[in-house]
């Protein structure tokens, strides 16, 4: 405790040094904030957090409404005007802004990106530390051990059923993940894939069949992961678990806050995620780190959610200790 | 003399008894005294606690209340009931009641009989009204008691046999040792034998005016004795001397022969008795030797659990072996370095050796209290295992150099006796000192003791201690020679081999995890384990005295028969488990155990002499000892892996039940091959 004390006393006297300096330079750092689908709780937890740090901040907000075309409109801009930080909400802005790792752009501005599932798995960053490159963030999704934890809190079980985007290279690495974490605690996966076009996209058709299929091979959960495809069809996945009374469970925000009747989930809080990002982005603006030595980091603290209108509706009332530490919504 | 030693001794009893009276009684009324205390503040405080118990179940039905779910369809009840009363011990009954009937329950519901034990609370649920009700035990008082009475029970024997090790170690050195040396010069004077007189050097005080000046007395004496002879020779008389003279030469040396008959004298200067009491077989070598052990047993009835809770690491390997592994891995590395130990020790000194080995014991210890994982922990007690057979073969090695034909049996006992204590001290202790500190501490006190074992050893062995004889060591062919005698083989396969796998199986890893299975601390663990000593110690002496009884009266060895009765008594005590007896019955088990090992041990140690009469003159007794030993140790490696194997495949009951079967099955086999006495072994009659 007395080191701890020490350490913060230490920081409070470097930052009191450098404020005064900052406020002579009277240029307030310079952020462009490239959104995804309009102002969530995650820029508030941003702004917050250097507000309350006394960084000086000049935000420039765009909003790419879900349309790719504005995004790379957003990068033209960001070539022009030369900010001192570049902010992205999610994978699809973040790969538009600063593209792959084997195909970086952006260079040379420090991009710091939250609300992204798997940024290895999407090829934002090779690794999550020593990443090679001026990009880091938050990665919201809880470790495995820590979701299926949570899910045996609510009911355990023997099999875990997946349905998941077989060209989504994210939803394959953590499918595997998933499949060894299932090992460890002595259960199993059964897994089902979203039919393919010939052109190599998923289809939307025989979902309800693949969940039928799922609950009849012994599944008694259904584990909806960070996969694209299956947020965009998540109203008829979750409708058809329902109606095969097979509960759900969610590893992401916006899995769980869409209407479709997902039962429970393990999920960072979005304000955290902010909070999070903006401290990376203090360590690379105030600190003078180069965003490449700025590991790409989880938040070690996740928020169980659980629909009790779902769980009412399906029968899977909650134990009562989980009374104790979930949300009810 | 001999009366004021008697008058003495009767005084030094009746005040000895008054004391115990006097202590016992006011502990008694102490004990009474805290007793009532604790009924009258404790209750209330149970109470109080059952009563915040009962406001975290409120909240989580006022939380179900307000997402509308209804209290009694959650699941998870029952859980959260059996979860408040582990954490909880005193609260033995909690119930939600609907119209006065329970629709969740747990504990006993006669607790809640009385008013004065219970807590009620409202809850506000969905449905009907319903009512939280939480007892308390009302025996939780006595058993609080009863667990620090046994606790107590266990420091009081365990200091008994420390405060009896601590009087041989003070009565063999420092100012009792001047003492002591006090007496015995004085009782060697007053028979006029002065060549008992000895000195201590290194006396202080009082004791060593009295010594010096009885020294310088005895040599002033013998000195006169000389010159006078001396004197008297040279005046002896020549032929034509004065009859006179030599009258009164004749006189002078007759009286001083007369003298020296009555009087001994000795012939060198008053010599000095030593640091050390060689009188005590063990002398130097038994306090640290005592420490040592004692700070390895310490680890007995927490080991298994304590590996249990490590991460395994990349070991795919089922939870039970694994806990077993430290064990098996400390008996085998024991086993394996013993027989080429002993002549490294012999050529390094036995003081280097032990010394060598109490300071790797002590890192082991420490470095044990910080392992983050089973492999690292596995290798910490391999090491472990090494030092204490170094230590062991040091202290083996001294008994050997320090005694002759006629001491050594005593001094042999003496060694067993220390093991014996040391293992009566070191698992309940360890148990007690686990539950409060918890393991890793536990291991560092170890360390600490170990340290001092070390530092005691580095002060009192003496530094040229010259090895008497050297034992050789046991090669591959006596390994032959001697297991080529079926008698021999047979008496290790079926009682030698089993006798230890039972013992190491249930004592060392059956019990300690039954115990922490069935809801009990380390500490229970500790005491229960060490009936077993306590069983030893009591019980072989009497079969010694038997044996030898038996053997007197009827002409006949009984030894098979004893060795047979041991096995029998062990595999009934295994079996014993199949019955529904709780804790009890492993206490019962152990007991008998304990009861069962002393029947056998020394007749079975005894009969190897027997069964291979004919190899001895060929292989050498010490070899044949040295095979015999060496296997049966690698039994106490063996047993904890059959037992986790066991346990894993069929639990508790089973393990316990197919062990002491095999085990009675060896016995009476056993018996069915040597009951027709010890008659010479025929391999041998052969040869």
């Amino acid at each position: 405790v007395r080191r701890r004390a020490l350490v913060a006393a230490l920081g409070a006297a470097a930052l009191a040094a450098r404020v005064p300096a900052l406020s002579a330079a009277a240029r307030p750092y310079r952020i462009y904030m490239a959104l995804w689908r309009g102002m969530t709780d995650v820029e508030k937890g941003f702004q917050a957090y250097l507000t309350e740090r006394g960084v000086p901040v000049q935000y420039t907000w765009r909003d790419a409404g879900q349309n790719r075309a504005k995004v790379a409109e957003f990068q033209r801009e960001v070539r022009e005007t030369r900010p001192d930080l570049v902010y992205t909400w999610g994978t699809s802005a973040t790969l538009g802004m600063a593209g792959p790792y084997d195909a970086p752009q952006l260079t040379g501005i420090p991009v710091v990106f939250a609300l992204v599932a798997d940024p290895v798995g999407s090829k934002i960053v090779p690794r999550l530390a020593g990443q090679g490159r001026d990009v880091t963030g938050v990665y919201h999704v809880a470790p495995v051990a820590a979701q299926l934890e949570a899910i045996r809190a609510y009911r355990r079980f023997a099999r875990m059923g997946v349905l998941y985007n077989p060209a989504e290279s994210n939803s394959l690495a953590v499918t595997d993940e998933l499949k060894a974490g299932l090992g460890r605690v002595g259960a199993r996966l059964v897994e089902a894939r979203f039919a393919m076009g010939a052109d190599g996209q998923p289809l939307a058709d025989g979902i309800d069949e693949r969940v039928a299929q799922l609950k009849s091979e012994g599944a008694e959960w259904l584990y909806l992961g960070p996969d694209t495809f299956l947020y965009t069809n998540l109203d008829r996945v979750a409708a058809a678990a329902k109606r095969e009374s097979l509960p759900t469970f969610a590893t992401t925000e916006s899995l769980i806050d869409s209407p479709a009747p997902v039962l429970a989930g393990l999920v960072s809080r979005y304000r955290a995620v902010g909070e999070f990002a903006a401290y990376k982005a203090e360590q690379i603006l105030v600190g003078r780190h180069p965003a490449r030595d700025v590991p790409v980091e989880t938040l070690s603290r996740f928020v169980f959610i659980v629909h009790v209108e779902v769980a009412k509706a399906m029968g899977f009332l909650p134990p009562i200790t989980l009374l104790n530490y979930a949300e009810f919504r | 003399v001999s009366a004021y030693t008697a008058s003495l001794r009767g005084y030094r009893l009746a005040a000895l008894g008054a004391v115990i009276l006097a202590v016992l009684g006011s502990i008694l009324a102490c004990a009474a005294l805290a007793y009532s205390a604790f009924e009258r503040e404790l209750r209330p405080e149970a109470l109080r606690k059952a009563e915040t118990v009962g406001h975290v179940v409120d909240a989580l039905a006022v939380k179900a209340m307000r997402y509308q779910l209804p209290l009694e369809k959650l699941p998870g009840i029952d859980e959260l009931f059996d979860g408040l009363e582990k954490q909880n011990p005193e609260i033995t009954w909690i119930a939600i009641l609907v119209d006065e009937k329970p629709i969740f329950a747990r504990g006993q519901q006669a607790h809640a009989r009385l008013a004065e034990n219970r807590v009620e609370l409202p809850l506000i649920t969905m449905g009907d009204p319903a009512v939280l009700e939480i007892a308390v035990d009302p025996a939780w008082v006595a058993h609080l008691f009863r667990e620090m009475a046994l606790d107590m029970g266990v420091i009081l024997l365990v200091s008994l046999v420390i405060s009896m090790e601590l009087a041989i170690y003070l009565t063999g050195a420092g100012d009792f040792r001047s003492a002591s040396v006090v007496q015995g010069a004085l009782h060697a004077a007053s028979r006029g034998d002065f060549r008992g007189v000895t000195t201590v050097a290194a006396a202080r005080g009082e004791a060593r005016a009295l010594l010096s000046a009885l020294a310088s007395a005895v040599d002033t004496l013998a000195m006169k004795r000389t010159l006078l002879a001396a004197a008297i020779a040279r005046r002896w008389p020549r032929r034509n001397a004065d009859p006179r003279e030599r009258e009164a030469l004749r006189a002078a040396l007759a009286r001083l022969r007369a003298a020296t008959r009555e009087y001994v004298l000795p012939s060198a200067p008053v010599p000095d008795a030593g640091r050390v009491d060689a009188s005590n077989v063990l002398g130097a070598m038994r306090a640290p030797f005592f420490l040592f052990l004692f700070s390895e047993d310490l680890s007995r009835s927490f080991l298994p659990l304590y590996a249990g809770s490590l991460p395994v690491g990349p070991f795919a390997i089922p939870v039970h072996l694994v806990v077993s592994l430290p064990i098996s891995i400390f008996m085998l590395i024991v086993a394996l370095s013993q027989p080429t130990l002993g002549t490294w020790s012999e050529r390094v000194g036995r003081r280097r050796a032990f010394l060598a080995g109490g300071l790797v014991g002590a890192c082991a210890h420490l470095a044990s209290a910080g392992a983050g994982s089973l492999s690292e922990l596995l290798v910490l007690r391999a090491i472990a295992g090494f030092a204490w057979a170094v230590a062991f073969v040091a202290a083996q090695g001294f008994v050997i150099d320090h005694t002759d034909r006629d001491t050594r049996t005593r001094g042999l006992a003496t060694f067993v006796g220390i093991i014996m204590a040391a293992s009566i001290c070191g698992p309940p202790m360890g148990g007690l000192l686990a539950d409060g500190l918890g393991p890793r501490w536990t291991f560092a006190i170890g360390a600490l003791l170990a340290t001092g074992a070390t530092l005691l050893a580095w002060r009192d062995l003496p530094r040229a201690a010259a090895a008497k004889r050297a034992v050789r060591p046991v090669r591959a062919r006596d390994y032959a020679a001697a297991l080529a005698n079926p008698r021999f083989a047979a008496l290790l396969a079926l009682a030698a081999i089993p006798a230890k796998v039972i013992v190491i199986a249930f004592c060392f890893y059956l019990v300690p995890l039954y115990v922490a299975e069935s809801g009990y601390n380390a500490a229970m663990a500790g005491r229960i384990i060490m009936l077993y000593s306590v069983m030893m110690v009591l019980g072989v002496p009497i079969t010694t005295e038997v044996v030898e009884r038996i053997q007197r009266a009827r002409h006949t060895r009984p030894h098979a028969l004893f060795v047979a009765g041991g096995l029998v008594v062990s595999g009934l005590a295994g079996l014993l488990m199949l019955m529904p007896l709780g804790l009890w019955g492993t206490a019962v088990l152990v007991f008998l155990l304990g009861i069962a090992q002393a029947i056998s041990i020394a007749p079975q140690s005894a009969m190897v002499a027997d069964v291979s009469s004919a190899d001895m003159g060929r292989v050498g007794e010490s070899a044949i000892y040295g095979v015999y030993r060496l296997i049966e140790r690698l039994g106490n490696a063996m047993g904890p892996v059959i037992a986790a194997f066991l346990l894993q495949l069929a639990g508790f009951q089973a393990a316990f039940a197919a062990i002491g079967a095999s085990v009675l099955l060896c016995g009476i086999a056993f018996y069915a091959m040597f009951r027709n006495g010890n008659a010479p072994a025929r391999a041998g009659a052969r040869t």
